[in-house]
């Protein structure tokens, strides 16, 4: 009788300590270098290069076929559509990586 | 008193002029090769004696290449592994790089987009020959994902490929622009200490508490853009 209590109370503690660790480790996911500033930095580095790299596409395209600005403006645009599935991409392995 | 920017300024050291190009041994290929030449010593001197259990020395270059070994394989799986040597390298040499310009009188390569553009451009050249051999025709998958339409294909096609090419680009800014940054506040902060004279010590206090963030960041950066490298492999290796 008295060994069936003591392993009620050692699974007890091992639940507590394992909610204890559950907790640890979020505390610990929250306060990883990675977070925050460094998380919004890369999304508005992710957008904001997308564009940058279509637009430059677009412009050198225009340059070779000599149909400024048809393909600066297409490319500019689909730049920015690549950036919000970039930024889109990259929240995703966020959530998944939970950090 | 000087610019804050003269520190990026790039100074040809030997001049050399190959069919007008200007390829010079300037202050940014000096630091290149000191920092490379840096971690060849330090790890030679380190894993000097090497014995199955590891001395304090040999315990520090093997904890960084189980680091490295670990990452490459949660975020790639055991195909990704082949390639170790090359995303440890480059793990290394940013790293080094990065902390190497923080000593006073040197001169951070990795504040400079050509020199960090350039090794990005590697990587993603690096990865799609990967990503082809792994794959063959099926690479091209990486275009098209698998259940779009392809009435979308004109549309999504470019979408990708811009998406894909402006991974290097995103890759180089966060790293150049964390670094740049990072320096011209240690300048102008250097600056307040000649300007405000006896009350100099409170920038003073500040520019060391700056400098041991700016080391973390240095590491830090480092870190981020091996871990990216690694999930862009691994994009790479499989399908999405």
């Amino acid at each position: 009788m008295k060994k069936s209590n003591d392993i009620a109370k050692l699974e007890e503690r091992i639940s507590a300590f394992k909610k204890n660790k559950e907790a640890q480790e979020q505390r610990d996911a929250q306060m990883s270098p990675s977070s925050n500033a460094a998380k919004g930095f890369q999304m508005s580095v992710e957008l904001v290069s997308a564009i940058a790299v279509g637009a430059a596409i677009g412009y050198f395209l225009d340059d070779m076929f000599d149909t400024f600005p048809v393909f600066l403006c297409i490319l500019t645009v689909l730049g920015g559509a690549a950036g919000v599935l970039n930024m889109y991409r990259t929240a995703k392995e966020q959530e998944k990586g939970g950090n | 008193m000087s610019s804050p920017l003269e520190q990026f300024e790039i100074k040809p050291i030997v001049g050399l002029y190959v069919k007008g190009y200007d390829i010079s041994f300037s202050n940014s290929a000096l630091a290149m090769v000191i920092s490379s030449a840096a971690i060849i010593l330090i790890f030679a001197l380190l894993l000097r004696k090497r014995s199955i259990i590891p001395n304090l020395a040999q315990s520090v270059p093997e904890a960084l290449y189980e680091f490295i070994y670990n990452l490459i394989k949660s975020s790639t799986g055991k195909a990704g592994l082949k390639y170790f040597s090359f995303i440890f390298c480059l793990f290394l040499y940013i790293a080094v790089g990065n902390v190497f310009g923080l000593f006073p009188y040197s001169f951070t390569f990795t504040s400079h987009i050509a020199a960090v553009g350039a090794l990005s451009i590697l990587a993603l050249i690096f990865n799609m020959i990967v990503g082809i051999r792994a794959r063959k025709l099926g690479y091209l998958r990486t275009f098209l994902p698998k259940g779009i339409p392809y009435a979308l294909a004109p549309l999504v096609v470019p979408i990708e490929m811009i998406s894909l090419l402006s991974k290097p680009f995103s890759l180089t800014v966060r790293l150049v622009a964390n670094m740049t940054v990072g320096h011209i506040m240690l300048k102008i902060l250097g600056g307040f200490v000649v300007g405000l004279g006896l009350f100099g010590f409170v920038p003073i206090v500040f520019q060391a508490l700056i400098i041991i963030f700016e080391l973390f960041i240095a590491v830090l950066q480092a870190f981020i853009y091996t871990v990216l490298s690694c999930i862009y492999l691994g994009d790479a290796l499989r399908a999405h």
